[in-house]
């Protein structure tokens, strides 16, 4: 045997292992994850009984909305947190220098007049300077925040941080419509449990579906093929991945499109990290590092009800910034926090979730590429038969279809929010078309984005052009 | 014998409701979301409307804002049926003009008495 | 590299081929079949709780109905009036109550209450206060201290939605269990569903060794206006932990006798206060006095 050919058997059998590793652990996290949901559902008439049940004395929510040239989503999204069950809430929006007609929207729609608004958190850092803060006249707990941009979603985060008052703090995005009772439900695990710290509910795309006055009422699978390939990457990463990785206590991403922390914890982190770039996932792996090292008992739990329904980018153009975008936050969230990697004081996210994120997002894409480079200098050489490379393939997209297909399996079991027949059939074609022009697109962003992070980039607010809700007259 | 639109989303509430008054000889309308049950009132101009608060695409608040800015079903008696039960919800009712406000859980019993008052005042 | 030509490495791709072409066949066969399946179940579902609310509301007007015997049809009977007697109250519920304990749904209840399986454990606590038109709770007070906190809860609640204000003591009690704590959120809703008129039920409370539990007392006490509870949270404001003095404050705020002011502004004297439970104080301190502070 050369030395070259003896390389490629130590590659190609590096890259086998790799791949059946994976595959062995994303199978268990299937099968925790429906094990997790289906526990949860059976108690789903019991909760809806103590959601009506909690409703004097549940405690109170500060939600902050942080909005840049959001004015084709906002209002609905307000709208929706009005109207939201929830018996004590303060909503706190931020236009962080917005050159729309966001803020005066806001202000014409809801009664909004300028007024004093304390900050109560002096501990977060704020870099941005505030401009005006505004309340309503009909609204006792909406508060407009207007203060000048430096780029960054985290700053908007952080300056209403500062003016929350509630115990419980909840991050959504500038589009998001929530569920009416979705609060209720992503607030019950504190309520029930006081070592709860943080909670995440899932996050679906709304494109598709009809909004009416800030509620969703007919649910629709989106019409083209990137919106749907999106569906399905949105359910394998709530309803498989988190609620998996939930299940074994490691939940290192809570979306900062529908995420609630607790306001003591949140302050005393400091707040989200102006400098990350995926600061939702930063606040959790800090919130996790904090607790851990001072030995507190604690839990990041994730509900696999509420919704928050978010529009997601319909042009290539724009997905695939955002996917370089996460990408890189990802690396540099897994450098930031590298201390914690494979070090059992951090227990399950330390020697489990971080090293999978390392391993598996974080590096897959560039390990897929080696892999396939590797199988086209075997084949060239003859040391393996082109059959077994296809055979290899093959089973690889068929169990990336398959995955698809079981977290499609555990919404329509456990949920069915999609009701129309034509809608599960348009989003199982879907799966099954994505490994053929969706994975190599997403594994190219991917790798930009990785290179981005290697090379310390540092990036700014994702550009998203909206089209807002479609509203039904 | 009166004609009543009940406008609530809990089929459980409106279907008691309406259950109670056709046993009281009343003829009953019953809608699940605000605009629907607020296009019922414009079309049949009724003699009383049981509404609830929270709803789909249109809250009760709003469907009585609306009925109070219309000439024609200004002078509707409208009774809240809801299970908001802080003060300024009250208020709030009151406010729009809501002439009773009874609170979820409720009395079938109460609910009847309250309903005869507002279709002899 | 080891030859892969071989029978056995042949068969081996063909068989996991096949496997994974068949499992996403057998998923999306799956997904298709569960949609329409789903529909069907819904359906039937929906008739079988609009026979059972016809068949409760005749109850309800306490027409002689019989209801029947093990079949999905009772089982839809008793899920539907567990949870119509949540949205009822006075004659309504006690009508559905006698009626259901009559065709037996009550003892039924407490055998759920006996399962092995939590699950059936609550909701045969949910079931049974939809029968309860006694005073008769000892099986409820019992799943206070089961093993799985979720039952816990679920009885806690479940005494809250009877409204038997006897229960206060044990859900305080069952909160400062160490074995088997009830979560002190859930002791403090049920308390205030149960809505007592006296702070006397609390009492425990005001001493516990564990501050939570102090803080649940003193909110509830304001929450629910008892006005004999002004002197214990008076001592409650002068409390080491801040969330008691927060919660303390916050209840005599709402009680609002101007004696209260005197410990408030004793306690602000201290300075050791975290800023936002400082302001709180200031808040009530000025609530005393008739000042609204700016919010």
């Amino acid at each position: 045997m050369s030395p070259v050919e003896w390389v490629f058997t130590v590659v190609t059998l590096a890259l086998t292992l790799y791949y059946l590793v994976h595959h062995v652990i994303f199978g268990s996290v299937i099968i925790g994850a429906t094990v997790h949901v289906a526990r949860e559902q059976r108690w789903e008439d019991e909760n809806t009984q103590a959601l009506t049940f909690s409703n004097p004395l549940a405690p109170g929510v500060s939600v902050i909305v942080p909005a840049h040239n959001e004015e084709a989503g906002i209002l609905q999204s307000v709208q929706s947190l009005l109207e939201a069950r929830y018996p004590s809430l303060e909503i706190i929006v931020v236009d962080d220098g917005s050159s729309d007609a966001t803020a005066q929207r806001l202000i014409d729609t809801f009664d909004l007049e300028e007024r004093y608004v304390p900050v109560v958190e002096d501990g977060v850092q704020q870099v941005g300077r505030t401009i005006a803060t505004y309340r309503s006249r009909r609204h006792p707990g909406l508060v407009l925040l207007r203060k000048a941009s430096v780029g960054r979603r985290s700053d908007a985060v952080n300056a209403a941080f500062r003016l929350c008052s509630k115990p419980l703090v909840c991050m959504i995005d500038g589009d998001s419509i929530l569920e009416p009772d979705a609060l209720l439900r992503v607030a019950q695990p504190f309520v029930d449990d006081p070592t709860v710290v943080a909670a995440g509910g899932v996050v679906l795309p709304s494109n598709g579906s009809t909004v009416e006055r800030g509620r969703v009422v007919d649910v629709k699978a989106p019409g083209t093929m990137l919106e749907r390939t999106q569906v399905l990457e949105y359910m394998r990463a709530f309803l498989v991945g988190r609620a998996g990785w939930s299940a074994a206590n490691g939940l290192m991403i809570i979306s900062g499109a529908f995420g609630v922390f607790r306001r003591d914890v949140m302050a005393e982190v400091g707040g989200l990290d102006e400098t990350s770039l995926a600061e939702d996932a930063d606040l959790v792996v800090a919130t996790h590092r904090l607790l851990k090292e001072r030995r507190q008992d604690y839990r990041v739990v994730f509900v696999a009800e509420p919704v928050c329904w978010s529009e997601t980018p319909s042009t290539l153009a724009v997905i695939s910034r955002q996917r370089r975008r996460w990408s890189h936050g990802l690396g540099e969230l897994l450098g930031k926090f590298r201390d914690m990697i494979g070090r059992p004081r951090y227990g399950r996210l330390g020697m489990l979730t971080m090293p999978y994120f390392w391993l598996f997002e974080l590096w897959g894409p560039v390990i897929e590429l080696v892999g396939f480079a590797a199988a086209i200098v075997g084949i060239a050489f003859g040391w393996i038969a082109p059959w077994v490379f296809v055979v290899f393939v093959a089973v690889s997209f068929l169990l990336s279809i398959a995955v698809s297909l079981a977290a499609l399996l555990v919404e329509v079991v456990a949920f069915g929010r999609y009701r129309r027949l034509s809608d599960m059939a348009g989003l199982s074609l879907a799966a099954v078309l994505e490994p053929f022009w969706f994975r190599p697109l997403h594994l190219w962003w991917r790798v930009r984005g990785l290179i981005a992070s290697l090379r310390g980039e540092k990036a700014a607010w994702g550009v998203m052009t909206r089209r807002g809700f479609s509203e039904t007259p | 014998m009166a004609r009543v639109v009940v406008i609530e989303d809990d089929p459980d509430i409106s279907l008691l409701v309406a259950h109670k008054l056709r046993a009281g000889g009343h003829e009953v309308e019953v809608e699940s979301d605000g605009r629907a049950g607020l296009a019922a009132v414009v079309a049949s101009t009724p003699d009383l409307v049981i509404l609830d608060w929270m709803m789909p695409r249109m809250n009760g608040i709003e469907v009585c804002e609306a009925m109070r800015a219309d000439l024609a079903l200004a002078t509707i008696p409208v009774l809240m049926l809801t299970a908001k039960a802080l003060e300024v919800d009250l208020e709030r009712a009151y406010a729009v003009g809501v002439d009773e406000y009874i609170q979820k859980p409720f009395s079938t019993r109460e609910l009847m008495v309250r309903v005869a008052r507002l279709l002899h005042a | 590299m080891p030859d892969l030509s071989t029978a056995g490495a042949e068969s081996l791709a063909a068989w996991l081929l096949l496997g994974s072409a068949a499992l996403v066949a057998v998923l999306v066969v799956a997904v298709l079949v569960i949609r329409v399946w789903r529909w069907g179940a819904d359906a039937a579902d929906a008739r079988r709780a609009t026979w059972a609310r016809e068949v409760l509301f005749r109850v309800l007007e306490s027409e002689n109905v019989r209801a029947p015997w093990g079949s999905a049809r009772r089982r839809a009977l008793a899920k539907t009036a567990a949870r119509l007697s949540t949205k009822l109250r006075g004659a309504d519920r006690a009508t559905l109550a006698a009626w259901l304990t009559a065709e037996g749904f009550r003892r039924h209840a407490v055998e759920m209450m006996h399962s092995p399986v939590s699950l059936t454990r609550a909701r045969g606590a949910r079931m049974f206060v939809a029968c309860l038109a006694d005073r008769e709770t000892r099986p409820l007070l019992d799943l206070l201290s089961d093993r799985d906190v979720r039952v816990r809860s679920a009885a806690a609640r479940a005494l809250g939605e009877c409204g038997i204000d006897t229960a206060v003591p044990f859900l305080v009690r069952a909160a400062q269990s160490d074995a088997t704590p009830l979560p002190v959120s859930v002791a403090a809703m049920s308390i205030v569903h149960t809505a007592p008129r006296s702070a006397r039920s609390l009492g425990l409370a005001w001493q516990s060794d564990r501050p939570e539990v102090t803080a649940m007392a003193a909110e509830v006490a304001g929450f629910l206006h008892l006005t004999d509870a002004r002197v214990a949270l008076e001592h409650a404001v002068a409390h080491d932990n801040p969330a008691v003095v927060d919660a303390a404050a916050w209840s005599l705020a709402r009680l609002g006798d101007p004696r209260s002011a005197t410990p408030i502004d004793a306690r602000l004297r201290r300075h050791d206060l975290p800023p936002l439970v400082q302001r709180s104080l200031h808040g009530a301190y000025a609530e005393l006095h008739h000042v609204r502070l700016e919010p």
